[in-house]
């Protein structure tokens, strides 16, 4: 075959050679690998995990999912945090995020440099935000509270804040954290939707008379919604399913003030060796990031 | 409006003071960057500088914001006294040979994605999209019961093995997007002449994804050596155990020596800085990878 379409006409012999590709096996031997081992990788745990959430002491059923929905009150508390977790973290990563995109957009002295020292935070091992940040939280030794002390927040004879000791704060603080390191993320993608926007808007509009509001509103905001949305998913889907920030910072305590999702399943399944109710957990996450995962998806795969 | 674009047009003191707007503009936004910039690294200057206490002085109040004694006895302790050497170079091999085998498979079946249409791909590509950011602590249950089933547990392939749960979709998809941008005209003229399919690939299309096979291996690599997750639960001893894990575990129940906690964190830290000193432009296209369509 392969002598013939060199001495054949080349268009009529591509066609057909394309054509009768279909059905021959390269295809297959070329995607095989990937496929058998997204399969056992992947597919095969899934699917285990998801058979042994029927399985529990009471025998074949569905008991786990009513104790996790019903019965559970640490699965509905975790629940709640992980919400308040994800959306806070995406809303000040997204603040922090496009501001600093905003201010890197255009000619500017050492830009490059900014940019760079700006990612550091989102570049570091899963493990380090949440180690630095809790012993920046420290309430006996802890820098946050020496500045505190600084500026004059505390008198002589307060006693300093445990932030990540006390229920009302811990969650708050590992937000804070969680912030520090996604926000460059968010940068990232919004400067790559900033510098897609072409200049001559701009100079045309401040040409027509529009301030620098009315160029923000009309051009850059449009601009970049579609990119936004996309960084927000994005950012919404890693938050919802943190482990290492909030592991590290409080293991979910105390007293599970801020036990998330995350922390909670590995508790079931490691500490409490109730792998069968963690799996149901995890498999309610799963489904929990459908929504998000699916949108994802549907904007990833868009062919335009 | 049109007396505007008139007014600046004629008027020179008008433009000098629009170019002294523009320098005024400037000098605003460094300031302000600055004034982000400095909580951005705090943290990360605070890990060295506390790395740099004695155990002493970061029991000390008030906390000193500068070493009094600059000392580096942390970073000896955690080589001499905690086998930090050890821990480096299992998430060295880890990550290496993870890196490795993605990206040999991930440039074989990600060519067959680009190139070839069949019934259930885009099913597998939505699957590949997912699988990289799928819930790690959910997979973690199934693959702790399994490696203890088959002796996994504490062994490189274990780890390798659970790694690749997001280091191999995390490849192919980087690397079938690519190859969707070498022209297709390119491999079919080559089995037009003759090749075969394979021949195709591995002459013409290979060769001219180089810069991508580099940049997704540096992407895998510095994902795999960030991971804490399966590290955490499949590593029992120090045989195979990683930095991530490592450092985490320096925190104790009732006392913490910081100052080595911080010393940890930064060498756990320098692997990551170097690669992404010299790489940071794939770094960032990577970064993109699915979220912004090339």
């Amino acid at each position: 075959m392969a002598v013939e379409s060199q001495r054949a006409g080349v268009p009529s012999r591509r066609r057909a050679a394309h054509g009768h590709r279909k059905t021959q096996i390269h295809p297959f031997l070329f995607v095989a690998p990937s496929v058998v081992l997204l399969l056992v990788l992947l597919a095969l745990p899934i699917g285990q995990a998801f058979l042994r959430t029927f399985e529990s002491d009471a025998g074949w059923g569905v008991d786990n999912y009513v104790r996790a929905v019903r019965d559970d009150h640490l699965a509905r508390l975790a629940l709640r945090h992980t919400f308040y977790f994800a959306f806070f973290s995406v809303i000040g990563q997204y603040i922090i995020g496009f501001t600093v995109a905003l201010l890197l957009n255009g000619h500017l002295p050492f830009r490059g440099l900014f940019r760079v020292l700006f990612l550091v935070p989102w570049m570091l091992p899963a493990v380090v935000p949440g180690i630095v940040w809790r012993w920046i939280f420290d309430g006996l030794f802890g820098v946050f509270n020496e500045l505190l002390y600084r500026v004059g927040y505390y008198s002589e004879t307060d006693i300093p804040i445990a932030w990540l000791g006390q229920t009302s704060t811990a969650l708050g603080a590992t937000i804070v954290a969680n912030i520090w390191r996604g926000f460059p993320f968010m940068m990232v993608l919004l400067l790559a939707g900033l510098q897609a926007v072409n200049d001559d808007l701009y100079e045309a509009a401040s040409v027509d008379g529009a301030n620098a509001f009315q160029r923000f509103r009309d051009i850059t905001v449009p601009a970049i919604k579609g990119i936004s949305f996309v960084a927000a998913l994005l950012a919404w889907i890693g938050n919802f399913m943190n482990f290492a920030i909030v592991q590290v910072m409080t293991a979910g305590g105390p007293a599970n003030s801020s036990e998330v999702f995350a922390t909670l399943i590995y508790k079931n399944a490691f500490l409490y060796a109730d792998a069968n109710y963690a799996a149901t957990l995890g498999i309610i996450l799963l489904a929990l990031l459908m929504i998000p995962g699916a949108l994802y998806v549907r904007v990833a795969t868009r062919k335009d | 409006m049109a007396t505007r674009i008139a007014d600046a047009v004629i008027d020179s003191p008008g433009r000098l003071s629009l170019s002294n707007r523009r320098r005024l503009e400037v000098s605003f936004k460094v300031l302000a960057l600055v004034l982000i910039l400095v909580p951005t690294l705090f943290p990360v200057a605070w890990i060295v500088i506390s790395s740099m206490k004695t155990n002493l002085e970061t029991h000390t109040v008030p906390v000193t914001l500068l070493p009094e004694n600059w000392s580096i006895s942390a970073y000896e302790q955690i080589f001499e006294r905690r086998n930090f050497g050890r821990y480096m170079s299992n998430a060295m091999i880890v990550a290496l040979l993870t890196t490795a085998w993605g990206i040999m498979v991930a440039a074989w079946s990600g060519y067959g994605f680009a190139r070839y249409d069949f019934r259930f791909k885009p099913a597998v590509m939505a699957f590949v999209l997912i699988a990289q950011s799928f819930p790690r602590i959910l997979l973690v249950i199934p693959y702790f019961q399994f490696s203890n089933r088959f002796g996994l547990t504490d062994t490189y392939a274990g780890l390798i093995l659970a790694y690749s749960t997001f280091i191999q979709p995390l490849c192919l998809w980087i690397m079938k997007e690519y190859f969707e941008q070498i022209p297709r005209d390119l491999d079919e003229a080559a089995m037009v002449d003759g090749a075969s399919p394979y021949r195709a690939f591995w002459d013409v299309v290979l060769p001219l994804a180089r810069p991508a096979l580099g940049a997704t291996a540096i992407i895998a690599f510095l994902t795999a050596w960030n991971e804490y997750e399966f590290a955490l639960v499949l590593t029992t001893t120090e045989r195979v155990r990683t930095i991530s894990v490592a450092i985490a575990s320096l925190i104790g129940e009732f006392t913490t020596e910081w100052n080595q906690v911080m010393a940890a964190a930064a060498i756990g830290t320098i692997p990551v800085i170097i690669v992404f000193t010299f790489f940071q432009r794939q770094l960032m296209q990577g970064m993109m990878g699915g979220a912004i369509k090339g």
